[in-house]
Formats: structure tokens, C-alpha cells, sequence
């Protein structure tokens, strides 16, 4: 800690940027850097510091990894609430700082409603421990701006085993139909694949799964007749919403393959990611008219994050035989598919480094206010990881932000 | 600078592979030090560059030394989302090193004892078989006999007085499940294990064609080896060294003995009452995907009480003893012990079986040093135990 404050006392002074990083998993660009600075290597605050059994909460510092905490509650029949698909990468402090929703957020909520402390050094050097939830959201989403967080208290849950059963729709507007049910069984989490994506899982990893959207629902069971109920209701669900239960057999090994699910991108030349949030509403008109506009097939994984929103990530598989202009011409409409999101009432999943000047499509504008005096009352000299949050200016062109640039440039194709 | 044309792997192609998930943060070593130089994302990095531009010493030094702090434990390749053949690349360059004179003492040392006296410690030759006299064993009528199996002792269970126990219970197990098997004696080399990963390839070659021309010499069909290190070389390299002429099948010992018990060539008469867990040496479990055999053996024990560790099977933990890193740093590999110790303690296990011997010496210092209530063995150990074979059983050959 003293260490974090002297480095924040050398960058006021010399008005040189902080940037912290630990597990950089580089997925939204939070720790990318876009102002000349220091890298804050926080990688060796990694120590668990305590389990506290009687009021369910965990003690940790920013740098461990979600796998790694999730060995230790193991140890002690505990597990991770809610945690993100890089859990084998992704840290606690990181996923904080960008607004972590993931696996078992529908049940847990997101990494804000699993915070009970956070102990942070401000850009000013002073250290403060936070217990309030109007306190986490000057950091949670913030990108590491408002400060080093060096302390960690947050909840675990028992670790009661999952059942999962998945079933398969012909089209997406019945999916969606059947995901906004999925509350009548209480999940635990939501995970779906579109055709397109469960064919290339097929294809490169050998699955056997049926060529059409597919659904999993895992849901925390105890004893036996809690399944038989899980079962009954969700049986009811598909039923009704045109879907088609598969056999367990064909998804034995998918579950435990979702954190290796990225390994397609091996199998391709070229790709184009983007992840977005979108409402259930209207999601079905949003991914079914993705083809259309982007006119290349495209792959979908999803995860709901609430019962009226779901996450998901898009993948554009390039032709190899493109030219560099083309494939930014597919960048820049992909990019334009995720602001049309916005549109709808979606927003990005974190703003990092291209989405800057989205913060309140994510939180709202009161939140986005409260954040900015916030950040101005602590970091006068705007040296904790600049350029963030709020867009940067094009370097070339400082007159105007990099927002405004790439829908300006987004606009002409 | 280095020429890409004198690596044979097209290690230009797989940095280029890494998508920089950081998903191999799940290494043992990483974890201890916590630099991202040290980072396989991050020494991957650095080969980048040492292979495209102008390196300093001092950045040499850095990504030579990040490399030898490795123990090749393989949990980043096999998580690795992009497929990238890590253990290769830097067996590639710790060759790299080798030409650039950047080889500890120590490793040179163990390089020439193997070139002088095929084995890793610099001992006689001849007394390869020494440890029969100490357990009154008599091997005469197997040394170079022309059998179908032949059992490869491997230099730790050959010549340490710590392994010895391996050999022992090997043979006896052997002897008693009828299995016609021959030894090579003095002709056993090194099986080139710690040389290939170092890098030595030249002298590895040499060591692996006098193995096979004594292999040939006696008509062998299937070699069968209790060490996992020795496993890897011949499973592994060999026959990328040796190519097509290398034909011969290769087991380890827990692998026969589960073929054995399903033919019914075995039985385990007597049941022990301790708790067992198995921790899966990472040269069979990631290197050679070796999983299943071992957990049959234990599991046809009588009423025997196994608990797997938390982490097991491809997401084992590494001891901390390989890639020569007891070598290279050996403070580090305490470090990377400790973390397997809290494990084996939390499953409060009375008897952990090992099937390497480099893992077996590991664990066991780890233990002494924890003071852990666990007894240290091998599967060699643990199979005569369950078969009623007793310590100082008279020897019937």
C-alpha cells in the first residue's frame, strides 16, 4: 500500500499517468494504455487473506484470480457466487473495474451486489475502506480512474451442486420467449449458443450437439425432489415455447467447456469480437437482423445477467482473402450493430478502451455524474489511468473525441 | 538477434498465435514470482523480440532465466486457448541458451556426467544394479536376456539410495505377476529425459540410439518403466528422434499393471486401511495423458479408501521438481511445493501414492518440511503392499 501511494505521489508530481494492471485480459481494453505512463503491476497483491465462515465473506486482494479463490473455497464446500467466463485469468480487482456481470449473476447479481468492503488508494494517496453500495460505484465500472483498489470483502455461497438441462430452438424469437421464463426455476445461470456457433463447435472441438440454437439452465440443487420439480417446470417451459429438451448425453463435457470456448478463435484466420447487453424484449428482432446488415454468418454465445437482460458475445468470422480495408469496414459494423444496441435499451458490456463516453448507457447519467465530480474531487490531476471511462481526444485531431471519430468514420460506410 | 530459419519449430508463427488471454497465469511458477517476464504470455513476448530485433544482454538474461524457471509442467499448454505448443518453444530455446553459453554449472555438470558415465549422477556404470546387493535381490538371470517386456529402471531408481525402494517393489511385483521380463544392467543409459529438457538434443540422440540398439539386440516388444520422466522420453521424443526404427511399445507401470489385473494376472489379497490420494505426475497426466490407468490400480484395492486431491487429473499441480528447475532454482521449487502441500494436507490422507520418482523426492521434502502426518509413496510400493508382498520376501527368481 505505501508503495501504490508513493507511486500516486511521484504521478501528481510529475503529472505522469497510472495505469493499473494484474490478470490484462485485454477483453475490453481497460488496461490498454492510451496515454504514455506507468504500469501499475498490482499481479503480486495475490494473497487470500481470510474466509470468514459466520458472515459468509471472503477477504482478498485485487490480483487473485477467480480459479484461484475458487480452489480455496472449494476447500471448505464454499463457491464463487457469480464469476467471469476467464476465470482462469480474470481477477477480482479487474472485474470490479470493469462492471463484472458473468456466470451466476442472474441468480448472485453482478460483482456490485456481491461487495461487502473495498479498501482503495485514491489518486490524492489517501486510503479509505468502503462498505456502502453508492461508495462501490465509483469504482465498479470505473476502469481503475477513481483509484488502486488493494482490498477486496465480498460474499461466497455454499457450494450446492448444479444440475443442467438443455433443450434447443428452431428460432430466436422462441428462444427468447423461453429465456424470459426461465425465472419460474430460479437459475443459477442461462447459457445459450446460436446454430451458427454450435455447428463451429461441432466442427472444431468434435461436439455432437444438435445443429440449432441451444439452451442450458443450471440451477442449484440439493436433494432429489427440488431436481424432480426443476425438471417438471422446465419440461412445462419448452413445451410451450416450441423448443426441444435434449438428451443430457448430448452436453455431458459443454459446461465444463465454457471457459475454453474462445479456443475456436484458433480455427480462425481472422475474427472480429464484440460483446453486448441487450433487453429480452427486444433481442430477438436485434440477432435476427445481424446477418442481414453485417451479411456474414455469425457466431453468438449469450449469458442472461438478468431475467430481463441478456450478455452477448458476437463473433465475425473474416474471409481470409480480405483486404485490410474490408475487414475495417466489418470492424466499423459490427461496432455500429453494438451502438444500434443502445437504441434498443442494450448497452456495451464495459466501456474500456472503444466504448469511452458510453458509461451512462451502462449505469445511467445520475451515476455518470456522481462518478465524474467524484473523480474530479480525487484526482485533480487526472493521472489515475486517463482516458477511460470518458473518450479520449483523437491525438491527431484534438478537437474531437475518438467517440465522435469513429461514428463519424463509422458513417460513411 | 537470431535467425527464425535455426529454430525448427516455427516459433515466429505461435507467438503470433497468442491472443494474450492470460489464461496460462495458471502457472505454478508465475504465481510464486509474479512478473509478467516470468508470465508464459509474457516470455512469449519476449522471444518475439529477441527473434525480430536487437536484444540487449541484460534482456536476454531476463527471458533465458524466465524459461529456466520453469518446471515444463504443461499447465499452460493445456489450457492454452490457442493451441500453443509452449513446452517446445522453450525447450527450443533453452537450446538457444546452450549455443549462447547461457547454461548454469550445474546443468553443464549433469550434461557431462550423462556423456561420461550415461547417468545423471556421475556414478559407475557398472554399478547400476548395485542396489540389489543392499535389498538381496539377484538379477542375473535378466540382465540382457531376450524377452518380450523389458523394465527400464531409469537413473533415480537405479542409483538413489531415496528411489531404491522403486526398483525394489517393481521387480518383486513383476516377478510375482509372472511377467517375463528382462533388465539391460550396466547397457541401461539415461534416457536422455533431462537432456532433451535442456535442449541437448545431440546427446540426447546419441543416448537414445544405444538404447534402442540394445532394445533391438534382445528382440524386446514392450518396455515398461516405473519413472514418468523416463515415460515421456521414450513415449514422446523417441520417436521423433529416432523416428520409424522406434516401434517398440512403451508402458508405464501403473498401465501394466491395470492391463494386468483386468486379464486376471493379479490380485490384490490384502486390503489396507489407510486413506489414499494420488497425485498425478505431470509428465503422465498433460505429457503423455496417462489418467485413468493409475486410478484402476488404486481402486481395485480391497475396501480401499481413495479421496482424489482438489486439483487432480489434467488440472493437477505440478510438485515443483521438473523441467529441472531443482536445477536451475531451487528455492522456487519449495515455493511451488507449498501450494501442493496445503492440498495433500487438506485431504487428510494417510498415504500418497506418486508414480515419478522426481515427484516422490519432491513431495516428500515438502511433507518433512510442512510436518505433515503422510506417508510418501510409490505405485510400485503401493502395488506389492496390496498384493501381500512382504519387505524382506525370500528371493525366488
Amino acid at each position: 500500500m505505501e508503495d501504490i501511494k508513493k507511486a500516486f505521489e511521484i504521478a501528481n508530481k510529475t503529472k505522469i499517468p497510472l495505469i493499473p494492471r494484474a490478470g490484462a485480459t485485454s477483453g475490453h481494453g481497460g488496461t490498454l494504455v492510451y496515454k504514455k505512463g506507468i504500469i501499475v503491476d498490482l499481479t503480486k497483491l495475490n494473497r487470500i487473506i481470510d474466509i470468514e465462515l459466520m458472515d459468509q465473506s471472503v477477504t482478498v486482494e485485487p490480483a487473485v484470480t477467480f480459479h484461484d479463490l475458487e480452489k480455496a473455497l472449494t476447500m471448505q464446500s464454499l463457491a464463487l457466487c457469480s464469476y467471469p467466463s476467464s476465470i482462469y485469468s480474470g481477477t477480482i480487482g479487474g472485474w470490479i473495474a470493469q462492471g463484472g456481470e458473468g456466470i451466476g449473476s442472474l441468480k448472485y447479481g453482478s460483482i456490485i451486489d456481491l461487495l461487502l468492503g473495498l479498501e482503495v488508494v485514491l489518486p490524492n494517496g489517501s486510503v479509505k475502506y468502503y462498505t456502502e453500495k453508492e461508495d462501490f460505484e465509483m469504482f465498479v465500472g470505473a476502469q481503475g480512474t477513481t483509484g488502486i483498489i488493494t482490498k477486496i470483502k465480498m460474499k461466497f455461497r455454499f457450494d450446492i451442486p448444479l444440475k443442467h438441462i438443455a433443450f434447443t430452438f428452431d428460432n430466436f424469437t422462441d428462444m427468447l420467449k423461453g429465456l424470459s421464463r426461465c425465472r419460474e426455476v430460479e437459475p443459477f445461470s442461462v447459457w445459450f449458443l446460436n446454430k451458427h456457433k454450435v455447428d463451429y463447435l461441432n466442427k472444431t472441438l468434435g461436439y455432437i450437439l444438435p445443429s440449432r440454437h441451444l439452451v442450458i439452465v443450471s440451477k442449484e440443487i440439493s436433494y432429489d425432489e427440488e431436481e424432480k420439480e426443476f425438471r417438471e417446470k422446465i419440461y412445462k417451459i419448452v413445451r410451450e415455447e416450441k423448443g426441444q429438451l435434449i438428451s443430457d448425453y448430448y452436453i455431458q463435457g459443454i459446461w465444463k467447456a465454457r471457459f475454453k470456448i474462445f479456443s475456436i478463435l484458433k480455427e480462425m484466420d481472422n475474427y472480429i469480437l464484440g460483446e453486448v447487453s441487450i433487453p429480452l424484449d427486444y433481442g430477438a428482432a436485434y440477432i435476427e437482423n445481424l446477418p442481414k446488415k453485417i451479411d456474414r454468418k455469425i457466431l453468438i454465445e449469450g449469458t442472461m445477467v438478468s431475467f430481463s437482460t441478456v450478455s452477448i458475445i458476437l463473433n465475425l468470422v473474416l474471409k481470409t482473402d480480405q483486404s485490410k480495408i474490408k475487414q475495417y469496414k466489418k470492424f466499423l459494423k459490427v461496432y455500429k450493430w453494438i451502438l444500434k444496441a443502445i437504441k434498443i435499451g442494450g448497452f456495451p458490456s464495459a466501456t474500456g478502451l472503444w466504448f469511452g463516453g458510453y458509461y451512462h448507457t451502462i449505469y445511467g447519467k445520475e451515476r455518470e455524474e456522481k462518478l465524474l465530480k467524484f473523480k474530479k474531487e480525487v484526482d485533480k490531476n487526472n493521472i489515475c489511468n486517463p482516458d477511460k471511462v470518458w473518450s479520449p481526444k483523437v491525438k491527431q485531431l484534438p478537437l474531437i473525441s475518438l467517440k465522435t471519430a469513429i461514428k463519424i468514420i463509422g458513417g460513411l460506410f | 538477434m537470431t535467425n527464425t530459419n535455426d529454430f525448427p519449430l516455427s516459433i515466429e508463427k505461435y507467438v503470433q498465435q497468442c491472443i494474450y488471454c492470460g489464461y496460462c497465469s495458471v502457472c505454478p511458477t508465475y504465481k510464486e514470482i509474479g512478473w509478467e517476464s516470468n508470465h508464459p504470455r509474457g516470455i512469449l513476448k519476449q522471444i518475439e523480440k529477441y527473434i525480430n530485433e536487437d536484444t540487449s544482454r541484460e534482456e536476454q538474461k531476463t527471458l533465458f532465466q524466465a524459461v529456466f524457471d520453469c518446471t515444463l509442467c504443461g499447465a499452460c499448454q493445456n489450457i492454452c486457448l490457442s493451441d500453443i505448443p509452449i513446452i517446445d518453444i522453450w525447450i527450443q530455446m533453452r537450446k538457444e541458451a546452450f549455443d549462447k553459453g547461457l547454461w548454469k554449472q550445474e546443468l553443464v555438470q549433469v550434461t557431462e556426467f550423462v556423456k561420461t558415465t550415461h547417468n545423471i549422477y556421475g556414478l559407475e556404470p557398472e554399478d547400476r544394479l548395485k542396489w540389489t546387493e543392499y535389498v538381496n535381490i539377484n538379477l542375473n538371470r535378466r540382465v540382457k536376456k531376450n524377452k518380450p517386456v523389458l523394465f527400464f529402471f531409469g537413473c533415480q531408481a537405479s542409483y538413489s539410495g531415496k528411489m531404491m525402494k522403486i526398483a525394489e517393489s517393481a521387480v518383486k511385483v513383476l516377478r510375482k505377476a509372472k511377467v517375463d521380463f528382462t533388465v539391460l544392467g550396466e547397457d541401461e543409459w539415461c534416457c536422455g529425459s533431462p537432456i532433451f529438457l535442456g535442449g541437448g538434443f545431440d546427446l540426447g540422440k546419441s543416448l537414445a540410439k544405444h538404447n534402442l540398439e540394445e532394445i533391438k539386440k534382445l528382440g524386446i516388444k514392450t518396455l515398461v518403466t516405473a519413472c514418468s520422466g523416463c515415460y515421456r522420453t521414450f513415449k514422446n521424443v523417441y520417436p521423433n528422434i529416432l523416428g520409424e526404427e522406434w516401434n517398440i511399445e512403451v508402458l508405464h507401470f501403473s498401465e501394466l499393471i491395470s492391463k494386468l489385473i483386468k486379464e486376471g494376472k493379479i490380485e490384490f489379497k490384502k486390503e489396507l486401511s489407510e486413506k489414499i490420494t494420488y497425485k498425478d505426475p505431470c509428465e503422465l497426466v498433460r505429457h503423455t495423458g496417462v489418467i485413468q490407468a493409475p486410478r484402476d490400480v488404486i481402486l481395485n484395492i480391497k475396501n480401499v479408501r481413495y479421496e482424489e486431491l482438489i486439483s487432480n487429473k489434467e488440472n493437477a499441480l505440478c510438485c515443483g521438481g521438473g523441467g529441472l528447475l531443482k536445477i536451475n532454482n531451487r528455492p522456487l521449487v519449495e515455493q511451488v511445493n507449498d501450494r501442493l502441500m496445503d492440498e495433500i494436507a487438506y485431504s487428510e490422507a494417510d498415504i500418497v501414492v506418486n508414480n515419478c520418482p522426481l515427484c516422490l523426492d519432491t513431495i516428500s521434502l515438502g511433507v518433512k518440511k510442512k510436518n505433515l502426518n503422510v506417508e510418501v509413496i510409490d505405485m510400485t510400493e503401493l502395488v506389492a503392499r496390496a498384493m501381500g508382498i512382504k519387505e524382506k520376501e525370500e528371493d525366488k527368481d
